[in-house]
């Protein structure tokens, strides 16, 4: 399939990613490589087959209660803070 | 015993054993492990976080627990853990640069487990980034080295974690496995590596890669070390509802293997890709089962092709799912750049904080799953995974366990695969089958290769939840044939 270096950029900014000109172009050519090699699964004829797949069963389940943590040991992990709240760039003017 | 470089060093059950009959042992083994990994560790670049107060603080605290005789199986077992498994009071960096400088709030249920059994977390180990790599290449903190050759690859994703046992660091590891991470290192580096059945340990504490597939796996250089870190690490966890309800496996239960009345199939379609000088090991493994007149038959599961494609498009689309979470606002790292909205924050703190590998991926993972070809690549693959489900059963409705080598190659050097990603991802051919299916395996040494003088592994796969079986046929293999 013909995979172009717009529809790279436009997954990368759906996946919030920012891909420099020269590594978008890299990345269209490996992108293409990488298809290639997975479009062997069209020869398979998987018949009648669903797409229905689980490994197991959910045996453990937690109770449904909240858990809850030192509110100072998680922001403390934020790459900026303020106070006890995560500081963000501005959202609303 | 001695290890794959030929030094003399104590098993896991000596240490164990040793610590319980004489305390002053414990801080016997410790100093040795500390002091070799200060001289030979930075060279083989297998620990992303090694701290001696760490060391001794966990020292301590084992000390006040043998006082007060508390029941500890793993008393003073050094292991090393794969850095994208949370350990309390550890960084957990993935070795990534997002997670930089990033310590997690709890312990994994694996970690929990050891610590509980009074194991001693040496430090954290090196991987590809997020365990995406069959190198340790890919990692922000620079490629490991295979210790049996500095030029070599120790393979991927836990090569730090495999490096560490093969080098004399410590005599266990935890590492995980998605898609071979586990065996093909250890293959790689000549030592035992096992990816349990999914759900067999828990994954609570382990950094998601690809949900389905993921595994915490164990590293070793003898099946009874092996045993001794599954019996501690497995077993249902409430907080993995995905974990099995089965009981811990056993490390005291010993299966009686009967070599005359095991049944082997020989998986011919991972022969294909296979070298040379690993086939000509690989017959002598197959040899040996052959003479201890266990009734060995060629298989052929031409389905197998399309394992490592189905696999790709599987990983990746759950990759970049899992991977969303990554951004800049709560923990690890933030572009320092100028950022003017959220959108800025989330867009350039991943771009710079993703390293190539990873990016390449989370991009495929969103192409497989967008609409109009999501039918064409997800959806597909998921069928061809049910299909080698209902083949592999078939296989085990016949075989007791299902050989094969666990690499087409040994070890490569050190940036051979250069920008390539496909040609790397053949190198999971063997393994990737095991996650797809959700199937126990396990990769022990077979050998060295003539022409490489590189160890060659071999791939032992049993049935969903027949761990004990895996562990039999390991230990009488290991036994009889080295």
């Amino acid at each position: 399939m013909e995979v172009s270096s717009s529809l790279v950029e436009k997954i990368a900014n759906r996946v919030q990613l920012q891909v420099s000109s020269e590594l978008l172009s890299t990345y269209t050519k490996q992108l293409r490589k990488m298809l290639d090699y997975v479009d062997k699964i069209d020869e398979l004829d998987e018949g009648s087959c669903n797409d229905f797949f689980s490994l197991v069963s959910c045996s453990a389940e937690r109770e449904d209660a909240p858990v809850l943590y030192d509110g100072g040991v998680i922001v403390q992990q934020a790459p900026q803070r303020k106070g006890q709240a995560f500081q963000v760039p501005q959202v609303v003017d | 015993m001695t290890n794959s470089l030929g030094e003399r060093l104590w098993t896991g059950e000596e240490i164990v054993s040793g610590v319980k009959e004489d305390r002053s042992f414990l801080d016997q083994v410790l100093n040795f492990y500390c002091s070799k990994i200060k001289k030979e560790g930075p060279e083989i670049n297998c620990f992303t976080f090694f701290s001696e107060s760490a060391l001794a603080q966990q020292q301590s605290v084992l000390r006040q627990r043998i006082e007060a005789k508390e029941d500890l199986p793993l008393a003073g077992l050094p292991v090393s853990v794969k850095d994208n498994i949370a350990v309390e009071g550890m960084p957990l960096t993935c070795a990534s640069k997002i997670l930089e400088n990033y310590y997690p709030s709890y312990s994994a249920t694996a970690v929990e487990r050891l610590v509980k059994a009074g194991a001693i977390i040496i430090g954290k180990t090196n991987l590809d980034e997020f365990a995406m790599g069959s190198s340790s290449e890919y990692s922000y903190f620079g490629p490991v080295k295979n210790p049996r050759d500095k030029r070599k690859v120790s393979g991927g994703s836990s090569g730090g974690s495999a490096a560490s046992v093969a080098g004399g660091f410590c005599p266990v590891a935890l590492g995980s496995d998605t898609g071979g991470s586990v065996r093909q290192p250890a293959s790689f580096c000549g030592v035992l590596g096992l990816k349990p059945s999914y759900g067999r340990v828990s994954r609570y504490g382990l950094t998601a890669f690809g949900s389905s597939l993921d595994q915490i796996g164990v590293f070793a250089n003898n099946s009874r070390d092996l045993s001794l870190i599954l019996n501690a690490v497995s077993g249902q966890d409430k907080k993995d509802s995905t974990s099995s309800a089965l009981p811990p496996f056993s490390a005291e239960k010993h299966e009686s293997l009967q070599p005359e009345k095991l049944k082997v199939g020989i998986l011919q379609d991972f022969l294909k890709p296979a070298s040379a000088d690993v086939i000509e090991s690989f017959a002598k493994a197959e040899e040996f089962f052959k003479n201890q007149g266990a009734q060995v038959q060629d298989v052929f599961f031409p389905e197998l092709q399309y394992s490592v494609p189905a696999y790709y498009i599987i990983a990746t689309a759950e990759a970049s799912s899992n991977l969303s979470r990554y951004d800049g606002a709560r923990y690890g790292f933030r572009s320092k750049g100028r950022l003017n909205s959220l959108g800025e924050m989330y867009k350039q703190s991943r771009s710079q904080g993703f390293g190539e590998e990873v990016t390449r991926r989370i991009i495929l993972g969103a192409f497989v799953l967008s609409e109009g070809y999501s039918d064409k690549y997800y959806q597909k693959a998921t069928k061809v995974r049910k299909l080698l489900l209902s083949g592999i059963n078939k296989l085990f409705d016949k075989y007791d366990i299902l050989l094969s080598p666990t690499t087409p190659t040994t070890a490569f050097d050190l940036g051979s695969h250069g920008q390539d990603p496909v040609s790397m991802y053949s190198s999971d051919v063997c393994t990737v089958l095991a996650n797809l299916t959700g199937v126990p395996s396990l990769s022990v040494p077979c050998g060295v290769s003539e022409k490489t003088k590189m160890p060659v592994g071999l791939q032992i796969i049993a049935n969903r939840n027949q761990e004990q079986k895996l562990m039999s046929v390991s230990s009488f293999f290991q036994q009889g044939f080295c």
